[in-house]
């Protein structure tokens, strides 16, 4: 943790003077004991709530005062510990913590004694917790209550709906979007039915649901599903019935998988991809999976405060696995909030108390990243301090770390030299370096911002650069974005270049005395072999194109195509191993046009998996092999081909023991929604395995 | 009438010929050694509540009783929470391929394990009358199926190729590569195909309209028009596919100038091929979307 400040103002009561009513209650704690006093005890905890909700929606407390049935609702919420409990600690608060609290009244009023059920409870907060988004009207929160109360109840949920803790089931109430997608019309609460009844599956099948909705591109008459008339001739019926009925393309299909989830009481959401959209679906506690995911890049279609990104996602999963734990770190955040002003120093033990609690309570962090930046001075020990907190709790969630590091960053720079501000930044590259976290991030933009923030200077920059990669040059993950980045940003400059090649070699020389350029070569091997390695398609892309300029491939033979399009070109190679022999340079070129190499050391069923640039049906796939007829081709076989949808279940779709330069396989009609293609030597000998061109063709379903 | 008097049959208790397998592939080789169908029950006992009201009914002790001619029963219960048992059993069962849109469902296979009829979801079974008259329906047309292809095997040429059709018809089948050696019979006792069976099964839903959007000439346009009108005459296509037939012809002649006439009667016949149904609707919603 971050050090303590000798700070000491004296206690204050927790609400300005001149409020009324349920504001006049509650003092702070005044001390470190004092701290603990709401987490044994619920009187302590109800006032500490009470506080917090007036601290950020107390114009809505007011507002419901007026009326009698708002009062009502209010003397029983602040002496429910259950309920109140509930709304205030199941997860990070809603931005609009007002309008939530409006929607759990709708549900009050409608159902008073339901809420006695701990089950219809938690659905009531999770459903008032969702409508605290932008766009949700409080009004509408009962309509969607009573769905999952009912559906409930009638048992046609989910068997594991009736488990979830309030702030699962935050992930299955956001249905639809309340409606707000495709329109009027589209995904509503009729739809929801619909899929309730009609689309039950085992939780972990929810992740193939999209695929019940055929993917057209136009409809039976014709109109393309970009234009307006798509949908409209087919009336009648709820927008989730005719998505599977007409079909659609990934946004239709994605949101018919997620929103099948949801309506059966699973936690799933959609999220956007570039020109794509994706989804994600839990089917156990602790588990989310990706679901016709194209990219690491995703735009999460959840509010950021509940989870920015994949990684803030898995990391709120990872933090609330123990929520007890989570919930006291939540009070003491309260805590915390409340005394900033008053009395900074209790307020720093009271964050140091919620992180001790939970260490990987985000949100805490970031509240404390911006009371320290409030309240740090010029003491550049306490900035690295704080850093070196935040990296040993959340250094296996790097991006989550990042988020927090970044809001400090300038504040903290301020205070140091040069010296200081590079070790500030290695520390980070250190920390992170042995974790791929949970998923890839825009690492990239990281890295800009401190080399923005080291120095304007890009001789500077350069310099940071070569430091970084040296930290980097063992790690799969992050190798290999920070030579993408670098090779954006240096190579481009003739003034630059010849230092940035100088800048690599060093980092990567062999200790042959090779010059620079071999030094660059060896940066762009290992650069492809870490993106392989950590599925970075993005850096291996930049790379590969990069790398490609040193290939000495020779340009292919003349390779008639299938029909459609070249599905394997801008995709992602892995093979079974490298070797000698193996120019990683020369990998992207394998799916492109003009053909590439690679080349796996003596193994016994050497593969190579291609993910494609784009997902679709193959109407055939092209193979060549420059040794096919000479003694090298006995190599490749019998050469078996496997297509798989996941990466993990894989259809054989070709086998041939006979040597040749080149294979075409035609597949109209076998390998349909293919995402990824292997090829293997499918015998017990021991040897190498390569390939020049591993091209697949067909119609693209993203 | 008939399927009332096949369902007193099959549901009035008789000798006991229904017999309980334990799994798939256990199932499809008995089924293949002894001419057997097989029906097999999808359901979710430890998480779908759905499945309870059939897994009572199929799992109570006098359910194979109820079930008169021969048969095997399999019920594959994808469990949530399997112990090591039912892992096993779900290892072994991943063998069937069979694709489920949701749970409970009804899939009855014949004694060559193709797929002879599925009624899906709760509100499929509901329905179809119930579990038992659900089931009463499966084997009914599988039933019908037999008697038509026993008959063809008596009969030669055009004959014997619209039993074999029919056959086909009354399961819904025929397009999969499962039914290879049907189409196989139909070619040989019709190779012109004059019945218009084997065009009917080789129908690809959705190729016409692709390629009508891909096209970008009157050459290509005719040549895809020549063939939408061939296939608009053949007697044997079900109402959906020549409902989609004629949506190809409307997507056509929209895109193709001077024959906006022939797209509004391309609706048209759409609809007239079955007004009640889903593309039927769609059909006079897309004609009243033109312009007048």
């Amino acid at each position: 943790m971050f050090p303590t400040r000798t700070v000491c103002l004296a206690a204050a009561c927790f609400f300005t003077a001149g409020i009324s009513g349920f504001a006049a209650i509650g003092k702070l704690p005044g001390n470190d004991a004092e701290l603990e006093a709401p987490v044994g005890d619920q009187a302590a905890a109800l006032e500490l709530l009470q506080g917090e909700l007036e601290r950020v929606a107390g114009p809505a407390v007011r507002s419901l005062e007026k009326s009698s049935d708002g009062s009502r609702f209010l003397r029983e919420l602040f002496s429910s510990y259950q309920l109140f409990g509930d709304f205030m600690l199941s997860g990070p608060l809603p931005s609009d913590l007002g309008k939530s609290l409006r929607a759990l009244f709708e549900i009050w009023k409608e159902d008073r004694d339901g809420l006695r059920d701990v089950r219809d409870r938690s659905t009531a907060v999770a459903t008032a917790l969702v409508f605290g988004r932008s766009g949700w009207e409080p009004e509408n929160a009962f309509a969607r209550y009573r769905f999952y109360r009912d559906s409930r109840k009638q048992g046609k949920l989910h068997a594991s709906f009736e488990e979830l803790r309030p702030w699962e089931k935050r992930f299955v109430t956001g249905a639809a979007h309340n409606g707000a997608w495709a329109g009027p019309g589209g995904w509503n609460d009729d739809s929801l039915v619909w899929l309730r009844d009609h689309v039950k599956l085992p939780a972990k099948d929810y992740e193939g649901a999209c695929w019940q909705a055929p993917y057209h591109l136009n409809n039976m008459f014709g109109d393309s599903i970009h234009g307006a008339d798509y949908y409209t001739p087919f009336s009648g019926m709820t927008h989730a019935e005719r998505v599977r009925l007409v079909g659609g393309v990934c946004g239709s299909l994605s949101h018919f998988g997620a929103n099948s989830a949801n309506a059966n009481g699973i936690p799933a959401f959609t999220m956007g991809e570039p020109a794509h959209c994706a989804y994600a679906v839990r089917p156990e506690r602790g588990k989310w999976i990706a679901s016709y995911t194209l990219s690491w890049k995703r735009g999460l279609h959840l509010p950021p405060e509940l989870a920015a990104s994949w990684s803030h996602l898995i990391l709120l999963e990872d933090s609330l696995a123990d929520e007890d734990a989570w919930r006291k770190s939540a009070v003491h955040r309260f805590q915390a909030l409340a005394l900033e002003k008053s009395n900074p120093t209790l307020a720093e033990a009271a964050y140091r108390a919620s992180l001790e609690a939970c260490p990987l309570n985000f949100t805490a962090w970031m509240s404390a990243a911006e009371f320290f930046a409030a309240h740090s001075g010029n003491d550049p020990e306490r900035w690295e301090g704080f850093q070196s907190g935040v990296l040993k709790s959340l250094a296996k969630y790097p991006e989550c770390a990042w988020s927090v590091i970044s809001t400090i960053q300038d504040k903290a720079f301020a205070t140091m030299d040069q010296e200081r501000k590079l070790g500030f930044i290695l520390a980070f590259h250190r920390a992170i370096s042995p974790y791929a976290g949970p998923s890839m991030w825009e690492f990239e933009k990281a890295l800009e911002a401190q080399a923005a923030a080291f120095s304007p200077d890009v001789t500077a920059q350069l310099g940071l650069f070569e430091k970084i990669a040296a930290i980097h040059m063992a790690s799969p993950a992050w190798l290999a974005p920070s030579i993408a980045w670098a090779q954006e940003k240096f190579s481009g400059d003739p003034a630059l270049v010849k230092q940035y090649f100088a800048a690599l070699g060093r980092a990567f020389a062999d200790g042959s005395g090779a010059g620079a350029s071999d030094g660059f070569r060896n940066a762009i091997r290992a650069a492809i072999l870490g993106a392989e390695k950590s599925g970075d398609m993005e850096a291996f892309q930049a790379i590969g194109k990069a790398g490609a300029k040193f290939t000495g491939a020779k340009p292919l033979d003349d390779l008639p195509p299938f029909s459609g399009k070249l599905l394997s070109s801008g995709g992602f190679v892995t093979i079974s191993s490298t070797s000698t022999w193996d120019q990683p340079e020369s990998h992207w070129g394998l799916l492109e046009p003009q053909g590439g190499a690679f080349h796996t050391d003596a193994d016994v069923r050497p593969w190579v998996i291609v993910r494609l640039g784009k997902m679709g049906d193959l109407s055939g796939i092209v193979l060549h092999d420059s040794t096919g007829d000479g003694y090298n081709g006995r190599r490749q076989v019998p050469i078996k081909v496997s297509v798989s949808e996941n990466g993990t279940e894989w259809k054989e779709v070709f086998r041939s023991e006979k040597q040749a330069k080149s294979w075409r396989i035609p597949l109209d009609g076998k390998a349909t929604r293919v995402q990824y293609v292997k090829c293997e030597r499918d015998n017990e000998t021991k040897d190498h395995f390569h390939l020049q061109a591993i091209h697949a063709y067909g119609r693209p379903l993203q | 009438m008939f399927f009332r008097s096949f369902c007193i049959c099959l549901l009035i208790a008789g000798s006991a010929t229904a017999q309980r397998v334990a799994d798939f592939p256990a199932a499809l080789a008995r089924a293949k050694r002894e001419n057997l169908p097989l029906l097999v029950l999808f359901s979710g006992s430890d998480w779908n509540t759905d499945s309870k009201p059939v897994l009572d009914v199929w799992t109570s002790p006098d359910w194979e009783q109820k079930l008169t001619g021969k048969t095997l029963l399999l019920n594959i219960d994808r469990k949530e929470n399997p112990d090591d048992a039912a892992r096993v059993l779900e290892e072994k069962n991943k063998a069937c391929k069979t694709w489920i849109s949701t749970h409970p469902t009804l899939v009855l296979y014949d004694s060559q394990g193709r797929q002879a009829g599925m009624v899906s979801g709760a509100p499929g079974i509901a329905a179809a009358g119930g579990l038992h008259r659900a089931v009463g329906g499966l084997y009914q047309a599988l039933r019908e199926r037999d008697d038509l292809w026993q008959r063809a095997e008596k009969e030669n040429g055009i004959r014997k190729a619209a039993l074999i059709g029919e056959g086909l018809d009354r399961i819904g089948a025929g397009a999969g590569k499962e039914w290879e050696p049907e189409r196989q019979a139909i070619a040989k006792a019709d190779p012109k195909d004059s019945l218009g069976y084997l065009a009917k099964y080789q129908f690809v839903s959705r190729e016409h309209v692709n390629r009508i959007t891909e096209a970008k000439d009157a050459t290509a346009w005719e040549v895809i028009g020549k063939e939408l009108d061939v296939l608009a005459r053949n007697p044997r296509l079900s109402a959906s596919q020549r409902q989609e037939v004629h949506a190809a012809r409307f997507a056509l002649f929209k895109k193709w100038p001077g024959h906006e006439a022939e797209a509004r009667r391309a609706l048209e016949e759409m609809e007239k091929a079955d007004p009640k149904s889903v593309p039927g609707k769609a059909s006079a919603n897309r004609k009243k979307m033109l312009a007048p």
